[in-house]
């Protein structure tokens, strides 16, 4: 459905259960896997996507269709995710038993290879906003203008910020790629 | 950026993440059914304001009772800190995304 139906839809009472139905119908996947690429895990991503969409609900009214339906969606399960992201380390504190990589490829729904989970573990040694910033462009290939509005930044911040990231994430793949090779 | 070409051509697009079976299916009948009632989301958008009220009555109450015009000025200032506080602290989520909605 269009989103200008659907923001009709929206606005009448007795059709907004039904418009929100077709909100989730056609949004759910794509931002579980922008959630996913952020938190990782599955059971974490679930969490968060049903956050995103019971605080997109209660939060209706105040959508008045100046941005786009998706954008506004995107910014709330980004925010979710970061939420996230901070609980959890509040949570565990410093306790790391397991590395990430050790942890995905013990996964059930993760069926990547170790170099796929060595890249997971980069991406989570990053600040949690460059890690949004740079799971939204490289994954996802969020246009700049458009992650500018998500993550209320500028386009040239935002820029700076994935250049950092995937210089950091090179570096990290590089050295752990050699620690391996070399303990072989 | 070579960096990111070497990200790619090694590690591909494709996280490796999967999902259980029929997952967005279920997910989508399952938050449909958990969706509270408008009813029910208007009491939580309320709330921070009946909180304001209500702290606002409890000051307004004191600076009434105290009466002199000395006193009455401070709890006044006191009063202005305390709300500036106040809207700080019932900002919660909901109220961040009811501003962001706007831009």
């Amino acid at each position: 459905m269009e989103e200008e139906k659907i923001i009709k839809l929206l606005d009448d009472e007795s059709t907004r259960r039904e418009a929100f139905g077709q909100i989730v119908n056609q949004y759910s996947e794509t931002l579980y896997w922008k959630i996913r690429h952020i938190v990782v895990g599955h059971d974490d991503a679930n969490d968060v996507l049903q956050n995103t969409f019971l605080n997109a609900w209660k939060s209706l009214d105040n959508f008045r269709g100046q941005s786009k339906l998706s954008t506004w969606l995107y910014r709330i399960a980004v925010n979710e995710s970061l939420d996230h992201l901070r609980r959890e380390k509040k949570r565990q504190g410093t306790s790391d038993e397991l590395t990430l990589a050790n942890q995905l490829l013990a996964d059930d729904y993760f069926d990547g290879d170790e170099a796929q989970a060595l890249l997971q573990e980069a991406i989570a040694q990053l600040p949690d906003v460059q890690r949004s910033v740079f799971t939204l462009r490289y994954y996802d290939e969020m246009k700049y203008s458009e992650m500018s509005h998500v993550l209320s930044t500028t386009e040239g911040a935002l820029k700076a910020s994935y250049h950092i990231a995937v210089k950091k994430i090179s570096e990290y793949v590089l050295n752990h790629s050699t620690k391996e090779s070399s303990n072989k | 950026m070579e960096e990111e070409l070497m990200l790619k051509e090694r590690f591909g697009k494709d996280a490796g993440f999967r999902v259980p079976e029929g997952y967005f299916d279920s997910f989508n009948k399952q938050i449909m059914e958990s969706l509270p009632s408008k009813k029910q989301s208007i009491l939580v958008r309320l709330r921070p304001i009946a909180v304001a009220a209500s702290m606002f009555g409890v000051i307004a109450g004191a600076s009434l009772w105290i009466g002199h015009d000395e006193e009455a000025k401070s709890i006044a200032q006191q009063t202005k800190a305390i709300q500036s506080e106040e809207d700080y602290y019932i900002f919660d989520n909901d109220d961040i995304y009811a501003y962001l909605a706007d831009y």
